[in-house]
């Protein structure tokens, strides 16, 4: 009996585990290597916090957004605010209203109160946003990218410098895990079920009683709760940034993780951003020059860019579904009784009529 | 009366400034409706056909305007054509979130390339200096631009509406746009009438890149993101998909933008964009069918 709750519990528990264990390695591996290898993985692991932060919404909802850097923007600005060591705070911005003027937090209350406020921005936000569907509401994310752009841009001094750099690989790690239990309790949680069926088929969801716009909301909030973790895990990694850190390339960088992974897996989340974090080092590597002695290729910027864009068109092209398509890692001993594989229209190729692909024609 | 006077001057040269940029805007809005109207494609990297023209204006700099003209409309047609084959005939059917990811991605690579290429400076172009001087109009300044803006952008309106009534291959797109399905069992060939449309948007990003580099005078990587922001938001406003709609959407959104400007107290006047956009969410949550369009909303 034991036997099998512990198998159970196994079962249960592997799916979150495994796409930790390459993360959990590289980060052993590094705690050894030089200093610039370690800020290396400290951003991969700040990056699996914010790609696990979008995936939370876009996974479970199936709605793509490309707003969620404005999440981050808070949680990098805010955090800022309430951590910048008082005197060149106040220096810097001599006009802050008094709380946050002597406000002087430590590092994690200043990453968690940070990410509250972007959760409580985004549930504003989730009021008109969340009543659209589909690609409305992927326009509507977008519109509110540019939104927080122009207002970053207004209120906010060109850079922003000055934030403790308090992002250990030690700190960053402990997120990365929390962002991914949280992740994957959410969607084990009648709300993300519920909202996963809604992602699956809406009508039908609707027709059984789900009030698609709430879960949705409710989804969208925790999301950019832990988004907003991530912005201020990278706003005390990097020290420094501007409104265009928080724009379409760090959007791009965001969305390109979560696809090659696979766009409705939390496993997918993790591997496709410790994939890409990967590849970009190799690319920043070639982007700088190589002397193979022979060859020399000089160094190009805008190299490691046009790689990842690359990188994400052949994805869509050969593997649209990602590395893990919408299935989480299984543990991998025999199961008692086989269970019918999830039904994934995607293989069925496009319609050759319509081009359109076979799961929309049913629905 | 010396206030009068000065205060009508004031408003007719803000209303030639909007009808200029609403026609920009409307041009601009057309290449992304017409796409999205037969593929369901948001075309993310419409910006950066515009960039391509601009570039290309640039290698072809220094030869007679003509040429100039229509080399870049040829070449970036071509590469329109080009980009439609490479990137999205293999995803084409794939659903409306996979086709803009897409598109974001065939972005993110062309100005990088760009940026590989040319480096990421603006570079200067002298292209038609002579059209940003103003005429005197009985005491108000029309910049020229303007005026061949306006032109430009009426004439191609109005050659797209003529294309799209008229001849067989713009009656087939109509169809496709209306039920791709059934004009397929048809006889309408897909392949033939996206691959058109995009040449079309090929065509209407040259004609947008001529007009913004001669008022800008410079081209660099970035330079499609406004104009494909501006698309977008106009063809929103017109109703996902409709190219009259888009147009007068994009007319109307040029209109707001220089009322904004002309009125906003100056404090605020840097959020002016933001209200826009925000307007533009506004307009998807209560009108998703576009503000201009009586029939019942189009699945998106």
């Amino acid at each position: 009996m034991q036997r099998r709750n512990l198998e159970a519990a196994a079962r249960t528990g592997w799916p979150v585990a495994a796409p930790l264990i390459p993360v959990l390695v590289i980060t052993l591996l590094s705690a050894v290597g030089s200093a610039a290898q370690q800020r290396t993985v400290i951003l991969m692991l700040v990056n699996v916090v914010l790609v696990v932060g979008l995936y939370i919404f876009v996974g479970n909802s199936g709605i793509i957004s490309f707003g969620h850097v404005t999440f981050m923007a808070i949680g990098a600005y805010v955090s800022g605010l309430l951590t910048i060591p008082l005197i060149t705070k106040n220096a810097m911005f001599p006009h802050l209203p008094g709380v946050i003027a002597d406000a002087q937090l430590g590092t994690v209350p200043g990453t968690i109160l940070p990410a509250l406020l972007a959760g409580a921005v985004a549930l504003v936000i989730s009021i008109p946003i969340m009543r659209l569907a589909g690609l409305a509401a992927s326009i509507a994310t977008f519109a509110l990218l540019l939104i927080a752009n122009v207002v970053l841009g207004q209120a906010g001094t060109s850079t922003f410098i000055g934030l403790p750099l308090d992002t250990t690989l030690g700190s960053s790690l402990g997120w990365a895990v929390v962002a991914v239990v949280i992740a994957a309790v959410f969607q084990n949680s009648r709300v993300g079920l519920r909202l996963k069926a809604s992602r699956d088929d809406e009508l039908a969801a609707r027709a059984a009683g789900v009030s698609v716009e709430r879960e949705r909301r409710i989804a969208f909030v925790i999301s950019a709760f832990v988004v907003g973790i991530g912005g201020a895990l990278y706003g005390h990694l990097q020290g420094a940034f501007s409104p265009e850190t928080f724009y379409l390339q760090a959007t791009f960088l965001m969305v390109v993780m979560l696809v090659v992974g696979g766009i409705n897996s939390l496993g997918g989340a993790v591997i496709g951003t410790v994939a890409v974090s990967i590849i970009l080092e190799g690319l920043r590597r070639i982007e700088e020059g190589v002397n193979l002695g022979v060859v020399n290729i000089p160094a190009r910027p805008g190299l490691r860019e046009v790689g990842l864009g690359i990188l994400l068109l052949v994805i869509l092209n050969f593997r649209p579904q990602g590395i893990l398509g919408a299935r989480e890692i299984a543990w991998p001993l025999r199961r008692r009784r086989r269970m019918p594989p999830a039904s994934d229209h995607s293989d069925l190729g496009p319609d050759p009529v319509t081009g359109r692909s076979a799961a929309r024609q049913e629905a | 009366m010396v206030f009068a006077a000065v205060d009508l001057q004031y408003i007719v040269q803000n209303v030639i400034d909007a009808v200029s940029l609403g026609s920009l805007y409307a041009l601009i809005a057309l290449g992304i409706a017409l796409i999205f109207g037969i593929m369901q494609l948001v075309n993310l990297a419409y910006g950066e056909l515009i960039m391509v023209a601009g570039y290309l204006i640039l290698l072809l700099a220094g030869a007679p305007w003509p040429l100039v003209v229509v080399l870049a409309v040829a070449g970036t047609a071509l590469f329109a054509f080009g980009m439609e084959r490479v990137a999205f005939r293999p995803v084409r059917g794939a659903d409306a979130t996979t086709l803009m990811v897409t598109s974001f991605a065939v972005s993110y690579v062309l100005q990088n390339l760009a940026i590989v290429i040319a480096g990421s400076e603006p570079q200067p172009i002298e292209l038609g200096g002579s059209l940003i001087k103003p005429l005197d109009v009985l005491g108000i300044r029309v910049p020229k631009l303007d005026l061949i803006t306006m032109g430009t952008s009426l004439v191609l309106v109005i050659g797209l509406v003529l294309f799209l009534k008229r001849t067989s291959l713009g009656i087939q797109m109509r169809a496709a746009a209306e039920d791709l399905r059934t004009a397929r069992l048809l006889g309408v060939r897909v392949n033939g009438v996206i691959a058109a449309a995009f040449i079309i948007s090929g065509l209407l990003a040259a004609a947008i890149a001529l007009l913004l580099v001669v008022q800008t005078g410079s081209v660099s990587p970035m330079m499609g993101v406004t104009p494909l922001i501006v698309g977008i938001m106009a063809a929103v406003i017109g109703g996902m998909g409709r190219l009259a709609g888009a147009a007068v959407g994009g007319f109307l959104l040029g209109c707001v933008t220089i009322a904004l400007q002309a009125t906003l107290p100056a404090d605020i006047r840097g959020y002016r964009d933001a209200m826009v956009y925000a307007l533009i969410i506004a307009v998807l949550v209560f009108r998703p069918q576009g503000l201009l369009a009586g029939r019942a909303p189009r699945q998106v």
